[in-house]
C-alpha cells in the first residue's frame, strides 16, 4: 500500500486538536527523560506505551492527553511497560494511577519473586540524592497491588487486547499483540538481575538488562498495521531479539505502515528482515534520540540504514543535550575546562511526532505533525 | 595539633586536628572574642583535670562560680593564630552527589545531582579513572555513590589553588536479615498483584 505524508511543523494550537473518533493516531514523545508512545485506537480508546517526563517533571503522556481534552481515566485502555530502563519508565506510576481502568502489560519477568526482592532491597537503602534507581518500579508494583488492575504478561504472539469493530467509529476490529520477549529472554533477564546480596556494599540500582528483553507490540486496526519496536535489538541468538520475532510461526501477519524504530535508531536495533517482512513500502518511521554519559544515539550509520528504506523518517529532537556548565561558579567552570570535562544535561529537550490517518474514509492517508524541536530526517 | 591539648589525648575523647579546627573555626561568636564551644569540645573540656589552685588563690575567689557554670558556657581556649595557619583549609564552591552509570577502560560515566544548587537539573559526564586514588578505584563499581567537590584549598604557606575531589561514599552492607526481609516482602508483593 503506497504511503503518503504531509509533514508540517505544528504550532501549539494544532497540537491540541484531538483526533476524530474514526481517526487512528500514533504519537511519539521524547526524549525529555525517555520516550512514550500514544496510540489512538478509535473512539477515544488509547494505548500508552512507556512513560517519560516532560521537562517540568510531569508525566509527558498524561500532559499530552490533557492537552487534547482526553480524560485519561476513561480513555486509556492499555498501558505497556516495554522494559525497565530508566528512559522508558519515568512517570509510569503516575500514569498508572491516573488510568485505573487500564490493563497493564509487562514482561513475564516482572512476576518473579527475585525481581520484586531486588526492587524492595534497593528501595530500602539509605537516602541518596540521585534516588535508589528502583523507586518507580516499586511504586508501580504497589499501585498494581492496591488498585487490583490486571497485570498482563507479554509473551510472543500473545493477544493482549481485542476490541470489536462495532465499538469504534471507524468500524474496524482492533487487536494488539505482544511480539516479545521470548522465554529465553525472560530467563536471561532474571539471570542478569542486579541482586542485593548479603555482605555486599549497598549501591544505587543501575540498568543492566540488555534491550532485547523488551516488549515489542503489533497493532492491527482493520488493515492498518502498526509496529512499535520498543528497544528490541538484533542479537546472534535465533531465540532472542528480532530473530526470535521473525522466526515465530504464530506471529500476526501484515505489513506495518507506522514503525516506532527500536532502540533510538541504533545499528543493533536494525534488522533488514524486519523491513522486508514486517513493514510496508516506505513506512513512516519515528524515533527518539538518546544520550547518556557521552554516548549518543542514533549515529550516522543508523540514520543511513533507516533512510535507505524510507524517506519518511522523523525524530522527536536533535541528538545531544545542552551543556550545563554555564550554571556553575566561574572557578568551577575553569576547573572543568582545565580537566577537559564537559557537563551535559541528563534531560534533553522534548519534542513530538504525531501521525494521523484520514479516518474511515481514507485510512491509508497519513498526515504528520511535528512538535518542535522534532524534525524530518532527510536522506 | 595544639601541644597543650595533646598532652591528655590518650585519656580523652579522640581529638583530631580536623575536628578541633572544624569546631574552633565555626563557633557562635556571641561577644567579641567569646566562643561557644561545640559539643565535641564541651566533652573534651569536661574531661580535663582541674588545674591545681593554691589555698591563697582559693581564698581570693569569691565563690566557685567557674566550676558551677555549665560546661558549654566556658570560654574555649584560643588556638594560636600560628597553629591555625599550619593547616590547609578547603572551601567547596560546588558539590555534586553522583552515581556510576557505566565503566569503560579509561573513563567512567556518571549521573550527577547538584547539591549546591538543587534546583538545577541532573547532569552527566565521564570522569577519568586515572584521577582516582587506589582506594577509590577499589570502590568504583556500577551504582557506586560518590561526592564530587570543586573548590579552593589554601595551603599552610598561604597558597590558594583550585582542587577537585572525588570521594566514594562508604555505604553499609546488606545483612542476611535485610535480604531475608526483602524476600518475604517480595512474596507478599507479587501475591498482591492480579497477574494474567
Amino acid at each position: 500500500m503506497p504511503q503518503k505524508s504531509k509533514p508540517k511543523a505544528s504550532s501549539g494550537t494544532d497540537w491540541n486538536i484531538p483526533p476524530k473518533p474514526d481517526q487512528i493516531e500514533v504519537t511519539l514523545l521524547g526524549p525529555g527523560f525517555g520516550e512514550a508512545v500514544l496510540v489512538h485506537l478509535g473512539s477515544n480508546q488509547w494505548l500508552v506505551v512507556d512513560s517519560c517526563l516532560h521537562p517540568d517533571n510531569s508525566s509527558a503522556p498524561l500532559r499530552y492527553l490533557s492537552s487534547l481534552g482526553v480524560d485519561a481515566k476513561q480513555g486509556v485502555v492499555l498501558i505497556t511497560a516495554t522494559h525497565w530502563h530508566g528512559d522508558h519508565i519515568a512517570g509510569l506510576a503516575e500514569l498508572l494511577k491516573a488510568c485505573p481502568n487500564a490493563i497493564f502489560v509487562c514482561s513475564s519477568a516482572m512476576k518473579s519473586d527475585e525481581l520484586h526482592a531486588m526492587a524492595i532491597a534497593y528501595s530500602r537503602q539509605p537516602a541518596v540524592a540521585n534516588g535508589t534507581g528502583v523507586a518507580e518500579i516499586q511504586e508501580v508494583f504497589k499501585t498494581l497491588g492496591a488498585s487490583k488492575q490486571v497485570a498482563r504478561r507479554a509473551t510472543p504472539s500473545r493477544k493482549l487486547l481485542e476490541i470489536a469493530a462495532k465499538q469504534s467509529a471507524h468500524g474496524q476490529p482492533i487487536e494488539i499483540f505482544s511480539l516479545s520477549p521470548s522465554d529465553e529472554e525472560i530467563n536471561l533477564s532474571l539471570l542478569n538481575l542486579t541482586r542485593a546480596k548479603s555482605r555486599n556494599t549497598k549501591k544505587r540500582a543501575v540498568d543492566r538488562n540488555p534491550n532485547h528483553f523488551s516488549v515489542a507490540l503489533w497493532i492491527s486496526i482493520g488493515d492498518v498495521k502498526i509496529l512499535l519496536g520498543a528497544d528490541l535489538e538484533n542479537v546472534a541468538s535465533p531465540l532472542s531479539g528480532w530473530s526470535a520475532v521473525l522466526n515465530e510461526p504464530t506471529r500476526p501477519k501484515g505489513n506495518a505502515a507506522i514503525f516506532k524504530v527500536p532502540h533510538h535508531g541504533s545499528e543493533n536495533g536494525y534488522d533488514a528482515k524486519v523491513w522486508e517482512e514486517l513493514l510496508a513500502h516506505e513506512p513512516h518511521a519515528v524515533l527518539t534520540p538518546w544520550t547518556l554519559c557521552g554516548r549518543i544515539l542514533p549515529q550516522a550509520n543508523g540514520i543511513n540504514l533507516l533512510t535507505s528504506h524510507t524517506p519518511n523518517v522523523f525524530m522527536t529532537a536533535p541528538v545531544g543535550t545542552p551543556k550545563t556548565e554555564h550554571l556553575l561558579h566561574p572557578a568551577v567552570r575553569a576547573e572543568l575546562r582545565d580537566q577537559k570535562q564537559r557537563l551535559k544535561a541528563a534531560q534533553p529537550a522534548m519534542g513530538g511526532v504525531r501521525i494521523r490517518n484520514g479516518g474511515s474514509s481514507d485510512p491509508h492517508q497519513w498526515t504528520v505533525d511535528l512538535l518542535p524541536p522534532a524534525f524530518q530526517i532527510s536522506s | 595539633m595544639s601541644s597543650a591539648l595533646s598532652l591528655k589525648q590518650s585519656t580523652l575523647p579522640a581529638l583530631t586536628d580536623d575536628r578541633l579546627v572544624q569546631e574552633a573555626s565555626s563557633p557562635v561568636i556571641s561577644n567579641g572574642d567569646d566562643r561557644t564551644p561545640g559539643p565535641f569540645i564541651r566533652r573534651y573540656l569536661a574531661a580535663l583535670p582541674k588545674p591545681p589552685i593554691s589555698p591563697a588563690a582559693r581564698d581570693n575567689q569569691a565563690s566557685s562560680e567557674a566550676d558551677s557554670l555549665p560546661v558549654n558556657s566556658r570560654v574555649l581556649p584560643k588556638i594560636p593564630a600560628l597553629q591555625m595557619k599550619l593547616r590547609s583549609t578547603y572551601h567547596a564552591l560546588q558539590e555534586w552527589e553522583g552515581y556510576v552509570q557505566s565503566i569503560g577502560e579509561e573513563e567512567f560515566g556518571v549521573v550527577l545531582c547538584d547539591l549546591t544548587s538543587p534546583q538545577n537539573a541532573k547532569s552527566t559526564t565521564t570522569l577519568p579513572i586515572s584521577d582516582l586514588t587506589d582506594e577509590e578505584r577499589q570502590a568504583l563499581d556500577l551504582g557506586s555513590i560518590f561526592r564530587w567537590t570543586i573548590g579552593y584549598e589554601r595551603t599552610p604557606a598561604g597558597q590558594k589553588k583550585r582542587v577537585s575531589r572525588i570521594i566514594f561514599r562508604q555505604m553499609p552492607q546488606w545483612t542476611d536479615a535485610e535480604i531475608a526481609a526483602s524476600e518475604d516482602a517480595a512474596k507478599k508483593q507479587t501475591e498482591s498483584i492480579v497477574w494474567d
